[in-house]
Order: C-alpha cells, then structure tokens, then sequence
C-alpha cells in the first residue's frame, strides 16, 4: 500500500496507530527513535538529578534546556 | 534518548519490584501509539523502601553516578514532587513523579501490566492518560490526548 489518502490528519495519525506486541510495533518503535536520533540530535542536558516544585517548572527547564541547545547550533 | 536504554531501565524497574506506572509518550507508545519523545514519565509510589528500590533499579544501569543517592522519598512526596535524573551519558531522561498539582497522585492511577518488548510494564490505562493529558496546557498534550480519545472512543 505505498499510497494512502486520508480526509484529515487526525484520519491519517489514526492510521499509524499499530497493534502493541506484534512485529510492526517493534519495528515502528525503533524507527522512531532512529529518526529523532538521526534528524533531530540533542544535546544531552547537564547529568545529573534535579528537583522541582511542580511539573510545569520541570517543563519549563526542559524548554530553556532546549533553547540552550537551539541557541548553541 | 536511547531506546535500547530505555528498556534497560523499564526491565530494572521490573526486576526490582518498583512500584511505579509509566505514563507520557512512552505510556502512549505502550498503547501503539508511536511518537518520539526525549523523555521517560513515571510515577511512583513516594514510600521510603519503593523510592530505595527506584533508587537500585537505577544503580543496575548506571552503576557508576552517584547522584542516583540523591533521589529521595522526603523530596517526592514533600516540597519536591518532580525529580529528573539526566543520565551521565545523555542516553536516559527520566521524569520520576509523585502527584500533579492536586489533580493526580500515585494512588490515584489506574494502570494495566502490559508486555512491552517483551518486557512486563505497569502502564497507565488510556483513559487516565487520557484523563492527566486533556486539560493541560501543552500542545503536545493536547495532541496527544485527542488521539487516545479518537483510538479508544473515550467519551469525556
């Protein structure tokens, strides 16, 4: 099936959802993770353990680690 | 993130009979839902022996950094109730949670035990990660949270 036609882009996520536990699973898992690896490297923030308040504050260093990152390319 | 990583330490949690339920976009990947993500989500039950236990689980897979020590059960269940723990490779973020504001604690998850790789995980039902990720004010949550709701005819 190399075509696919989908009226949204909610339809079209919806068609990549794939059965936990079989073999296109595995492999749709690995394929994710060697994309973001390969087309979006990250610089590895500080090592290290760090203690928040809340979630959002936890995200809110995650988003100015990832500024550092932008910034720093 | 290293996904090969991030079994080790779904494996180790296992292993050393943490009492813990994976939820964010790993918890979705559970569920089939692919997407990539830089980080591992978990909450944890904040009680002294469960936290020494995250603490030993972590030890396995990276046995050298010390800061591992520094993950406790006073921080998480009192004025600290997110920890992070940046691996010191940079393979592993990992988001060790006791409760989200007052809205969700460890006690009040609903979790299935799937197999996940072949490895048993404890991983929020859709419906609650559904239910954390449907309010907030991330885009990505957002997202994410319409998917579940579409792929699992959850109703509000």
């Amino acid at each position: 099936m190399p075509i696919q036609k989908f009226r949204s882009l909610l339809e079209a996520h919806k068609a990549l959802r794939v059965r936990p536990g079989t073999a296109e699973h595995s492999h749709a898992l690995r394929s994710v993770f060697w994309m973001a690896a390969r087309f979006a490297p990250e610089r590895p923030p500080p090592p290290g353990v760090f203690k928040y308040r809340s979630i959002e504050e936890a995200q809110a260093q995650r988003k100015a680690w990832a500024r550092g990152q932008i910034q720093g390319h | 993130m290293d996904f090969e990583r991030v079994l080790a330490v779904l494996q180790a949690l296992g292993d050393n009979r943490v009492e813990y339920v994976l939820i964010g976009a790993i918890g979705l990947t559970v569920h089939g839902i692919v997407r990539a993500t830089q980080d591992v989500d978990i909450f944890v039950r904040p009680e002294k022996d469960n936290v020494a236990r995250l603490r030993a689980a972590l030890r396995s897979v990276f046995p050298e950094d010390p800061a591992i020590e520094e993950v406790s059960a006073a921080d998480l269940a009192g004025e600290y109730p997110a920890i992070r723990y940046n691996s010191p490779d940079g393979s592993l973020i990992i988001d060790i949670l006791a409760r989200l504001g007052d809205a969700f604690s460890y006690e009040d998850l609903e979790f299935e035990e799937k197999t996940y790789e072949g490895i048993s995980v404890r991983v929020a039902t859709p419906k609650m990660l559904y239910e954390m990720k449907k309010n907030t004010i991330r885009l990505q949550d957002r997202a994410d949270a319409e998917l579940l709701k579409e792929q699992f005819g959850l109703s509000e």
